[in-house]
């Protein structure tokens, strides 16, 4: 489906139609459709007019170690291969602050107590956690912490087949091999990031982020995917093999 | 995609396509191996959660790949150390070693793990040459970091080349063959090349053979077709190897059969599956097909390639220490003992181009850019100092069981003129150019008019029995295929010759019959043998040319005694091992002419030597006081000694 309509789906199904967040795995409100005053995005997003409280700082910071000595969610390409220096930031920190099963999902900082949850709090995440299905990223119960077996992110896009360099992170000295990349993937409806501020996505800063493929907000394909698995289509948005 | 398309289809920009692949395991693809109804292509190989390992992130299982799950491959030539497979090949391996059911993934759709329910029933990888199996001793190896420095034939990938080393040994570097050294799984080309293997374009990427380029077999337009290739040159390295299920334990040797089932495997069978009746179609330029050396070697005598399997060792590489000795100790003969299949030439270039020998002197001798081996150096490796591990026991052991690198020597007194000119400078053994009285016909090898000064070589006389319709010298003759393969003659020699002698009750014939010695008469004409006056040889007794003297071969051979050659030059290539002749009176240096006895040839004991006085305890040919010529012995129980009528005096030195 391409970026456009997704749009137009998205504009049609506006209140008071369930919206793809309502029916989406990360409207964690009790009872749907979500009742007008309750707020499902606070979960994520806080009102700038509030008070923040003092946040603990995520496990997978710099600096954070595990009991194994690593840096935790540090990422390797292989078991024994050095840490890739990635550095987790902008779209992706959000996503993992709750998809690294360190803090519960509903560990946030500001909820007001007429909410109602879906679930239990810390102990129900951490069982999710501890199962294979989980949707989380790490596995604190062994604390390996390492996001090995994942697709990258924070990871430079080649777009326009230009070389990127992405949150610092410049992953080959050699001239890429552009054949196998899409110039522009945001034609085929996946989104790329700038690791700069601001919106404008530009040649020699894009990156790939979680948000390239997953729209938290809810899509009509399944796991949050901006494309369709059928075909392997998402990952031929990007990658031409 | 062919080739050229492949080309077009990179200039324009497009990318090929994985879905048009065997590598497309999804419904939607028509391949065998395909899912029921599961329509995604990546998910067989790569997850964006919860794979094996990153880069490339992998969604199917590799912990089973234990040490010692893999018998890696292994050769006497290779200097490298194989790894079990790690990098890229492992990933490759939990398909195509059949181990793994081809649907069992680590994550699908979040269900974790999860197995795809395949078209047809497949589980597992298919028998096949995609199933490499768990024993990959017939595979290229993988997973190894090149040794360029024990090896010279061995050299990285150059930058830019399609053929990259990868990942495996040391984290971060590119240092190991791996199999995505040569395929792309994603690539929609042959066999998923990085590039085409036409020519051995990918194979001579690293494997860099010193003569490949302009040998016989690098430049054969002998139509092969097999795989895309259409000559055998164009086939390249794969006319012989193969990357995989190689049919020999090491080298990754493989036989080929253009019209039917591959030959079976034996190391003779990877060149008869060209050098065989049809093996190829006709080359345009030279008009011949692969000689037909395969019958060759089913004739009554020839080189026993057959009679050992996988003993022989390559000797012409230039890993160091050769790992089979140049003179061999371990019986075996194969093609390759004789011929560097990688640098060979045609005829009448060097056969033996890149090769070792051994020399007259027994050293190693290698053949190179600069020097050319000599024939005989090549059959040394055998016939010379070792020929007791190859030749029969002594009890059965023909007369030529014996070092032929001792008996050619040109220090001793009497050689065939193989490895140096001969001793025997008569001028009765010169050519008719030279003097009217010469004894040799035809020419040398290379075209030479034969003469006292000519060197032959070993195939002259031991060749395919067809070389025999020219005299002078095997290589003159328009037939073929030439070389010491097979004969239809006993002792693989090019014509009859018969090494029937006499007993005590008679001579060794009835008659006389040129065909008994008509190996001989290829280089010494029947009728200087024969000449009564003019054309006579110089075994010569003046006085009288009635009752048979004169020419005294005549007199052998026909007039008196029906004799063989046989009888008086029992060893054809050498008097220095001859056992049964008392040489008297021959100061070193002096030419023996071939004489040495046939056992049946006695001493004489009724009187003793008329010059010398004493009794020899075996058959004499020396020279009086005087130095003269003369024979003291006994023949066919006949006495030999007729005073002095057994002197002789050649009219030559």
């Amino acid at each position: 489906m391409s970026a456009l309509a997704t749009a137009l789906m998205v504009l049609l199904s506006q209140a008071p139609a369930e919206s793809l967040l309502d029916a989406s795995k990360h409207n964690f409100m009790a009872g749907t459709p979500r009742p007008p005053t309750m707020d499902a995005c606070q979960f994520c997003h806080v009102a700038n007019t509030l008070d923040s409280a003092p946040v603990l700082p995520p496990a997978w910071e710099p600096g954070v170690k595990t009991k194994d000595g690593h840096a935790a969610l540090e990422a390797r390409a292989d078991p024994s291969g050095p840490p890739l220096s990635m550095r987790w930031a902008g779209s992706t920190l959000r996503c993992l602050s709750c998809h690294d099963a360190t803090v519960s999902s509903i560990n946030i900082v500001f909820r007001p107590t007429s909410v109602s949850l879906k679930g239990d709090e810390v102990a129900a995440d951490r069982q999710r956690a501890e199962d294979k299905r989980s949707v989380f990223l790490g596995l604190p119960q062994e604390w390996t912490g390492r996001v090995m077996g994942n697709h990258p992110v924070a990871v430079p896009y080649p777009l326009q087949l230009t070389q990127s360099e992405y949150r610092g992170y410049s992953p080959r000295s050699a001239p890429l091999p552009t054949k196998e990349w899409h110039a522009d993937p945001r034609k085929n409806g996946l989104k790329l990031f700038n690791d700069t501020s601001g919106f404008d996505v530009l040649t020699g800063t894009a990156g790939v982020e979680c948000a390239s493929c997953h729209d938290p907000h809810g899509t009509p394909n399944v796991f949050f995917l901006r494309l369709p698995l059928a075909r392997s289509e998402l990952c031929l948005g990007c990658h031409r093999k | 995609m062919t080739a050229p398309l492949l080309a077009l289809a990179l200039l324009l920009g497009q990318t090929p396509d994985i879905r048009n692949t065997k590598h497309n395991l999804s419904s939607a693809s028509s391949n065998v191996v395909r899912a029921t109804t599961l329509d995604e292509v990546c998910v067989f190989c790569h997850t964006p959660h919860g794979g094996s390992q990153s880069k490339p992130i992998w969604n199917r299982d590799l912990s089973y790949q234990t040490a010692g799950l893999y018998t890696t491959y292994s050769s006497t030539t290779l200097d490298a150390t194989v790894n079990r497979p790690n990098g890229p090949s492992k990933l490759c391996l939990s398909c195509h070693d059949g181990t793994i059911a081809i649907g069992s993934l680590l994550n699908l759709d979040a269900v974790r793990p999860a197995t795809v329910s395949m078209s047809g029933g497949v589980t597992t990888m298919p028998a096949g040459n995609t199933n490499l199996g768990t024993d990959l001793r017939n595979d290229h190896p993988v997973s190894l970091v090149p040794d360029t420095v024990s090896d010279p034939e061995i050299v990285t990938p150059p930058a830019g080349d399609a053929v990259q080393l990868k990942s495996g040994a040391t984290d971060g570097v590119k240092d190991s063959v791996q199999c995505t050294s040569c395929h792309d799984p994603h690539l929609d080309t042959t066999k998923f090349l990085v590039k085409s293997n036409l020519r051995a374009a990918v194979c001579t990427t690293c494997h860099s053979k010193p003569g490949w380029l302009g040998s016989r077999h690098e430049a054969s337009l002998a139509p092969y077709p097999s795989g895309g290739a259409q000559t055998v040159g164009d086939l390249g390295c794969l006319a012989c190897h193969t990357p995989h299920n190689g049919s020999a334990p090491s080298r990754l040797l493989h036989t080929k059969n253009l019209s039917g089932s591959p030959l079976p495997w034996a190391e003779e069978n990877v060149c008869f599956s060209c050098h065989r009746s049809g093996g190829t179609g006709v080359d345009p330029v030279r008009g011949i097909a692969a000689p037909d050396i395969q019958t060759q070697f089913g004739k009554t005598t020839r080189h026993p390639v057959t009679l050992k399997v996988d003993e022989h060792q390559p000797v012409f590489t230039a890993k160091t220490p050769a790992p089979e000795e140049v003179q061999n100790t371990v019986k075996h003969v194969e093609c390759p003992d004789c011929h560097n299949p990688h640098q060979v030439q045609a005829l009448p270039g060097n056969v033996h181009e890149g090769m070792k020998g051994i020399s007259i002197g027994g050293s190693v001798v290698v053949d190179d850019s600069s020097t050319d081996l000599k024939q005989y150096e090549i059959c040394f490796r055998c016939h010379g100092t070792t020929f007791a591990t190859f030749i029969p026991p002594a009890a059965t052991r023909p007369p030529s069981g014996s070092d032929k690198r001792l008996e050619l020597n040109t220090t001793n007194e009497a050689f065939h003129p193989v490895a140096g000119t001969g001793k025997n400078q008569s001028t009765y053994l010169n050519n008719v150019l030279d003097a009217p009285d010469g004894q040799l016909q035809g020419n040398d090898w290379q075209g030479n008019r034969l003469n006292r000064f000519s060197t032959v070589l070993c195939t002259d006389c031991h060749n395919n029995e067809q070389t025999a319709d020219v005299t002078g010298s095997a290589r003159n003759s328009p037939s073929g295929p030439k070389g010491p393969h097979g004969s239809t003659n006993a002792r693989l020699l090019r014509a009859n010759y018969s090494t029937q002698v006499g007993t005590a009750g008679g001579p060794p014939f009835g008659g006389y019959n040129a065909n008994n010695f008509a190996l001989c008469f290829r280089c010494h004409a029947e009728q200087r043998l024969r000449g009564v006056t003019v054309n006579r040889s110089n075994f010569y007794q003046p006085g009288g040319v009635g009752a048979g003297r004169g020419n005294l071969h005549q007199v052998h051979l026909v007039d008196r005694t029906n004799a063989s050659c046989h009888e008086c030059h029992y060893n054809v290539h050498s008097n220095v091992q001859a056992a049964n002749t008392d040489y008297r009176n021959v100061p070193p240096g002096t030419p023996t002419h071939l004489v040495n006895f046939a056992p049946n040839v006695q001493p004489y004991t009724k009187d003793p030597d008329p010059y010398y006085g004493d009794a020899p305890t075996r058959p004499r040919w020396g020279r009086t006081p005087s130095g003269d010529y003369y024979c003291f012995l006994e023949c066919h129980g006949k006495d030999a000694m007729d005073g002095v009528k057994t002197v002789y005096r050649p009219p030559n030195p």
